[in-house]
């Protein structure tokens, strides 16, 4: 176990218990508003955005009814198109509820009328027997089968008309968005101890993402994915804060084989887990210095040669390795003069981070007004500076604190460079789509959450409160912005 | 520390509140009332109509609120034709004629008599004039459901159609509307009983719960950092027992991490 002591004021590990005795589930009043927020925002974006008009929700759907109505998992290598036959109920559905042409067209509107949905229910009764369970593959089938077996369980559980059960899909996403959130309190709270305020404030920053909420919104493998990831990353930052008992170890290894088989972005997630069990390895720190240092560098040459392998294609070459490497500096920082346009050239960070992970929603056509991604780019500059300024204010506490940071870091690296280097790859064979997205970040938004919290608490108290209850505001009526973005898109 | 934190919450709710989702709420705009078979997406296709033939549209529905039709017409560059259009439903019929002389490509709105309740009818436009026009129509995937007719031959095609309300209002005159609309095509359990308590909720519970959310965390923040500074202050432990003792307890249990949290002071659980 990687020893920590408690700091002063500021990113301070709780302690470990002080005796075995009988464990209890307390859950603070600040933790459970929350979480009846989060409940809200759920029921808000899933009953008020119209059916299948959420990303690849009517491939995500399929997926389950092949599962739920065939009794086998499509789990495939190579996927049909984005929007491949579906069953003919969901393709009765589509038409007769007016979805298909509602689909990222600002200028259908859902639709509404009773005379609409008889219409509709006319069409599916004359359906034949194989309505549900002639469908043939789609994209989204080489997604591994976890989130969707989920589903499928509660697609039989609740059976009913197409719009039951695609409702009750999304509705079932409501534990998985609670556990992240719960997770994230718990990451936060191993951070900042006694540090309350922070612990809320890192937990609000995730509550109120608006995207988060709308894809919890939608049928998706997204969210267990994320609530995944925030399990694993309190798991492995209690480990190496506190140590890795049999249960700590268990329960991450079982979210860790879990989160690859929910999607293959979920490989992340053994990066900072890896790390965790490493770092709290007695053995590991009985090693010296140097040949522990000797030990890290040719391991990472190694991964590095792997990747490098992968996302070329190929080789590792000097002249791919350095098309790779302007690519990622060009998503990131302006093109200096000796470097060849990226793939998707125009495709940067500020689309990625900002645009899309803020600021559109739905099938991207739901957009918030652009002079609030605009003040969001410049809060996103501010963060990164104070985050760089609070831990050289409070680098002597960063020092005890290194363990759980590098998970952290680790995690975020982790995750950014498998995006990085499947979009790279993907963009040597079809430079049409850079890939890499915003919502492919929401497993990392506990970091987030506690960067934006450990940046605020560096600050002193009182600055501290009045800043932190200024992001929590923004946080609001940023979720605000996309919930009225979303109901003037459909409704008016 | 607590009151600064709350204060600047509430006043920044407050400020964006007013300056944004207020007049998010009472702007007039124009608003839809049904949108039978919207614009295309990727590609326009045409319904040539010649003088004197109709192009008809089934099972396009008609909302009691829809009084203004819009088309959109190609005229081939020249002024365009009179049409005439013509709504037919159980029990409802409505026919209004668009003068002619409108500019290529434009759309052209036609009053109507709204049915007294939403209603199924077949829409179709005749072109009174002497020269060809084309309304525009999809055939990708925005085509509806209501696939264009001329003459009785299937064009494979959705000429767009779309009907808006006379006056203009805002979101919140309609929202007794808009609850109704999103109650379509839901499952049972979800109605007006479920709806309007659920938009109270997000209107007020949401930036509600979590100004009380941050203003608790820093409440219990406070009493740890107040019972710290005066370690041996019975007074203080009182009060830190009073704040920062506010987990609901699921199972009645101690938990002795919360106390070892709590800190040296609280020698109940610890």
């Amino acid at each position: 176990m990687v020893s920590l002591t408690p700091l002063d004021a500021s990113l301070t590990p709780v302690p470990a218990p002080a005796s075995k005795r009988k464990r209890s589930f307390r859950v603070q009043r600040a933790l459970l508003v929350l979480l009846i927020v989060g409940t809200v925002e759920l029921l808000a974006w899933s009953i008020a955005v119209p059916a299948l008009q959420e990303p690849d929700e009517e491939s995500h759907f399929s997926y389950v009814q092949v599962i739920a109505e065939r009794g086998e998992i499509p789990w495939q290598r190579s996927g049909g198109s984005p929007g491949g036959p579906v069953s003919p109920e969901q393709q009765v559905a589509s038409v007769w509820a007016g979805l298909q042409p509602l689909l990222a067209n600002p200028a259908a509107r859902p639709l509404w009328t009773e005379p609409d949905e008889r219409a509709w229910r006319a069409q599916d009764a004359a359906l034949g027997r194989d309505a549900r369970s002639s469908i043939e593959p789609s994209s989204a089938f080489q997604n591994p089968p976890a989130a969707y077996v989920y589903d499928a369980a509660v697609y039989v559980a609740v059976g009913g008309s197409f719009f039951d059960r695609l409702f009750a899909l999304r509705w079932a996403n409501l534990p998985l968005l609670l556990v992240m959130l719960a997770a994230t309190w718990v990451l936060a709270r191993d951070l900042f101890g006694d540090r309350q305020g922070a612990v809320v404030l890192a937990t609000a920053v995730v509550a109120l993402q608006p995207l988060l909420t709308s894809i919890a919104g939608g049928v998706t493998p997204d969210l267990l994915l994320c609530a995944l990831f925030a399990v694993g990353l309190a798991l492995s930052v209690r480990i190496v804060c506190r140590g890795p008992t049999t249960g700590r170890l268990v329960a991450l290894a079982f979210v860790s084989l879990l989160a690859p088989l929910t999607h293959g972005r979920g490989l992340a997630l053994l990066v900072p887990a890896g790390l965790a069990v490493l770092l709290s390895w007695p053995p590991v720190r009985r090693i010296p210095r140097p040949a522990l240092a000797a030990g890290v560098g040719l391991a990472a040459l190694i991964v590095a040669v792997l990747v490098l392998r992968y996302a070329e294609r190929g080789g590792p070459t000097l002249s791919d390795t350095r098309a790779f490497s302007s690519y990622l500096w060009q998503f990131y920082l302006p093109g200096l003069p000796w470097m060849n346009p990226p793939p998707f050239e125009g495709w940067t960070i500020r689309d990625v981070y900002i645009d899309r992970l803020y600021g559109t929603f739905g099938q991207l056509e739901i957009m918030v007004p652009g002079w609030v991604t605009n003040v969001l780019a410049g809060a996103g500059l501010v963060l990164a500076v104070g985050v760089l300024a609070a831990a050289i204010a409070r680098r002597d506490a960063l020092r005890r604190m290194w363990a759980p940071v590098a998970v952290l870091v680790a995690a975020a690296v982790g995750a950014i460079l498998l995006l990085h280097l499947q979009a790279y790859r993907s963009l040597l064979v079809e430079p049409g789509d850079p890939v890499i997205t915003g919502r492919y970040l929401l497993p990392l938004l506990p970091v987030l959450g506690v960067a934006v919290a450990a940046s605020l608490q560096a600050l002193p108290r009182r600055a501290f409160a009045v800043a932190g209850g200024g992001v929590l505001a923004a946080a609001v009526l940023l979720q605000f912005a996309a919930l009225g973005a979303m109901i003037t898109r459909f409704y008016a | 520390m607590r009151r600064w934190g709350t204060i600047t919450a509430v006043a920044c709710l407050l400020i964006g509140g007013a300056l944004w989702v207020v007049p998010w709420l009472t702007r007039s705009r124009e608003m839809p009332a049904a949108v039978p078979s919207p614009a295309a997406l990727f590609s326009i296709e045409l319904v040539e109509l010649g003088p004197g033939r109709t192009a008809c549209s089934q099972n396009v529905a008609l909302d009691p609120r829809g009084s203004r039709a819009r088309l959109q017409v190609g005229t081939f560059g020249r002024p365009g034709e009179p049409l005439r259009l013509t709504l037919d439903g159980a029990a409802y019929r409505s026919a209004s004629t668009i003068r002619g002389g409108y500019a290529d490509g434009s759309v052209v709105v036609a009053s109507l008599r709204p049915p007294a309740r939403a209603t199924l009818v077949r829409a179709c436009v005749e072109n009174l004039g002497t020269r060809r026009v084309a309304l525009m129509a999809s055939a990708d995937r925005t085509r509806s459901r209501s696939i264009t007719s001329v003459e009785g031959r299937d064009t494979g095609k959705s000429a767009w159609l779309s009907f808006y309300e006379a006056d203009r209002h805002s979101v919140l005159e309609r929202s007794p509307v808009t609850i109704e609309r999103i109650a379509t095509f839901r499952p049972g359990i979800v109605g007006p009983w479920l709806l309007w308590p659920l938009a109270a909720l997000v209107l007020i519970g949401i930036p509600t719960g979590a100004v009380w959310a941050w203003q608790r965390g820093l409440a219990v923040e406070e009493a740890r950092m107040v019972a710290s500074a005066s370690e041996g202050d019975p007074s203080a432990h009182r009060q830190e027992r009073g704040t920062a003792g506010d987990a609901a307890r699921l199972d009645g249990g101690g938990d002795p991490q919360r106390a070892a949290e709590a800190g040296p002071h609280d020698k109940r659980r610890a």
